[in-house]
């Protein structure tokens, strides 16, 4: 009997793992946090004015027409280029003739007041009080661009919440998609399934230059039914035609892969009897939860950095690798309608009748009586 | 079932209870932005609008004198809606185009599994334009997948070139025009579209091209002369409601199509209302159904 690791070893494995991931990875924000709190107020004026050149709604001004606190511009008085409040309002009753922009704050333009340029307020509102604003008059909530716009890229909680779903997603999709497979398909199901079994290496390799074949194979195609003109009209549905075949090809081969994983995972546990059918769609179901866990480990890493992105790698290249194979083995079976060896499966067979089915009471017309089974005539031993 | 099998179903079953929770929010990063320049010397204004999924929604400008608004507020994770003003040409673009960052998302205090798409107000950008009254304006919408309001009351429209994929639209020309519109395009995809009072819009010309969604024209306004009414409507439906005492002339090419128009009687080919000669105003009908219907109905 082989000997296996205990579990409370490889659970202290992954364990120690996951604390490794988690220290590395909180030391790692703790020095962020650092660095982040020494950022002076100049930086932080830096990073919000190049935001603001940088966002599609913002506006271009000089580092040097910010300054912090409240600003204004007094009646009479002019200021030549723009002008800028760090954290406060700022009120114009004079002229600016460049930007009056308030980051942090309101702009309000008084009675005698005018801005030639643009009046823009990050954060606040742009208010006419009877002044004139010769060019546009823009509130924003936040920066949408830059260094200070920090919560455009995804946070990890945001990036594992996506991973997560995104695999969810798929994973509800796909087991959809296989129910249907094991209910109306299970012929070509098993079929794709025997191929992959038969030859592995093979279905992958039909599967790879199958994959590569897709796009000249649609523009020959298309090149075709152009060639004899009246084709021309079919090519939209030749498009969509042949992007759904593939679609459902790719599909019903990662399916079919899945039904081998599965299965191979049940008698590797030694839960498959060797006299009872397979049960398609609990392999399926376990082949598809197989790779969708691959999935979920990595987008629940997301937040570990390199780590989740190695396991994310792993999963996509493990799922590519059965995508191929399970797309090479459908395209040599046609399908799932050509079984290994060129003959065509044969059709499936109702299963016997029960040995009490005879006793079923017969309609009373034009059926034929169902026969009881008779046992074999015993050996005539003298 | 064997022990083992049990054991791996709970996993998966467990895995899959754990995980749809923690999928469920997904991560929304709203901003919102509002513009608006007042109107100067500005003596006319081009809109283009480019916009993607959400709700949009054009009336006058509620403030006076603003040459335009524009509110918007839309989800920075999925889109990056821009606008800019060309002085020179007076012009003024705004483009919200959707992006698809995020095909899947699960909802169960809304029932189960989303699909993100085109469409899907819920996650769109909602914009808002209002727009000076009393200066010629020409409108050039190209909308997506989006609920979309235009109602056109106050306004001095020259142009209008509508162009929509899969939005559910409604045009309302509540007063008459101040202006002759030039020319008045409704291109629909496979969207609804219901425009009404459409007599107020003074255009001479009407083109219409309807695909799946149909379209719902109503021609009641205060509008005199002749009207030519060019529809072209393809796998859907169009129902044109007519007033009365406008006079109608129908030409309508069927290719597997179907008119129904029981107040019209066919006469060499073309289908006349009884008071064709008589009526002050008119409207002359071009009619192309392709699979398609075409519903006239006198109100």
């Amino acid at each position: 009997m082989p000997t296996r690791r205990p579990v409370y070893t490889r659970a202290a494995l992954l364990a120690t793992a996951l604390a490794v991931a988690a220290s590395v990875n909180g030391a790692a924000a703790q020095a962020k946090h650092s660095r982040a709190r020494a950022v002076s107020v100049s930086d932080s004026i830096a990073a919000a004015v190049d935001s603001l050149g940088r966002d599609p709604n913002g506006v271009v001004i000089e580092r040097s027409a910010v300054q912090q606190g409240p600003q204004t511009v007094a009646a009479g008085a002019t200021v030549n280029g723009s002008i800028a409040s760090w954290h406060g309002p700022l009120d114009v009753r004079g002229t600016v003739t460049g930007n009056a922009v308030a980051l942090g704050g309101d702009v309000v333009v008084h009675t005698g007041g005018t801005v030639r340029g643009d009046a823009v307020a990050l954060g606040g509102h742009v208010q006419l009080d009877g002044g004139t604003v010769q060019g546009e008059m823009r509130s924003l909530s936040a920066l949408t661009v830059g260094p200070l716009a920090r919560t455009i890229p995804r946070t990890p909680a945001q990036a594992t919440k996506r991973s997560l779903s995104l695999s969810v997603g798929w994973y509800l999709v796909l087991a959809v998609i296989g129910l249907f497979a094991a209910l109306f398909a299970r012929g070509n199901l098993e079929t794709i399934a025997e191929r992959i079994r038969d030859d592995f290496s093979r279905s992958f390799l039909y599967g790879v230059v199958g994959q590569i074949a897709l796009l000249p194979a649609l523009v020959v195609g298309i090149v075709a039914l152009c060639i004899t003109v009246i084709g021309i009209l079919l090519i939209p549905f030749a498009i969509v035609g042949f992007v759904l075949g593939g679609a459902g090809a790719l599909a019903l081969g990662f399916l079919a892969m899945s039904y081998v994983t599965g299965e191979a995972a049940m008698r590797w546990r030694g839960a498959v009897s060797a006299y009872a059918p397979p049960p398609v769609v609990q392999f399926l179901f376990i082949g598809l939860s197989l790779y969708f866990v691959l999935w979920m480990i990595g987008g629940l890493l997301s937040w570990a950095g390199w780590l989740g992105a190695v396991l994310r790698l792993i999963a996509a290249m493990v799922t590519w690798v059965a995508v191929t194979v399970g797309f090479g083995a459908t395209l040599t079976s046609r399908g799932g309608t050509r079984a290994p060896g060129g003959r065509v499966p044969p059709p499936q067979v109702p299963p016997p009748a029960s040995d009490a089915s005879w006793q079923t009471p017969t309609p009373v017309s034009g059926v034929a009586a169902a026969r009881r089974p008779t046992p074999p005539p015993r050996s005539i031993q003298h | 079932m064997s022990i083992y099998s049990r054991r791996l179903w709970l996993v998966v079953v467990a895995a899959t209870l754990v995980a749809v929770p923690a999928a469920t929010a997904h991560a929304q990063v709203w901003r919102t932005v509002t513009a608006s320049r007042q109107r100067a010397s500005a003596d006319s204004l081009r809109l283009r609008v480019y916009f993607g999924a959400g709700t949009f929604n054009l009336a006058a400008a509620t403030i006076e004198p603003l040459l335009y608004n524009v509110d918007m507020r839309y989800d920075a994770g999925r889109v990056r809606p821009m606008h800019r003003y060309d002085a020179a040409t007076g012009t003024l673009t705004i483009r919200s185009d959707s992006a698809i960052g995020h095909p899947f998302s699960l909802d169960l205090k809304r029932g189960g599994l989303n699909f993100n798409g085109p469409g899907d107000d819920r996650n769109g950008t909602d914009l808002t334009v209002g727009l000076a009254r009393g200066i010629p304006l020409d409108l050039s919408l190209s909308l997506g997948a989006c609920d979309a309001t235009l109602d056109l009351a106050n306004l001095s429209v020259r142009r209008l070139h509508l162009e929509s994929g899969a939005s559910q639209t409604t045009v309302t020309f509540g007063t008459p025009n101040p202006v002759t519109m030039s020319s008045l395009d409704l291109d629909i995809g496979a969207a609804g579209l219901t425009v009404n009072s459409l007599g107020n819009a003074h255009a001479s010309t009407v083109n219409v091209s309807a695909g799946v969604g149909g379209a719902e024209l109503d021609l009641a306004g205060t509008w005199t002369g002749t009207m030519n009414l060019v529809v072209r409507a393809a796998l859907g439906g169009i129902t044109l409601h007519i007033p009365q005492d406008v006079g109608v002339e129908a030409r309508v090419a069927r290719t597997l199509g179907s008119l129904d128009a029981p107040d019209l009687t066919k006469r060499d080919g073309t289908y006349y209302s009884s008071n064709w000669s008589s009526a002050t105003r008119k409207v002359v009908i071009d009619a192309t159904a392709t699979l398609a219907g075409l519903e006239i109905t006198r109100d």
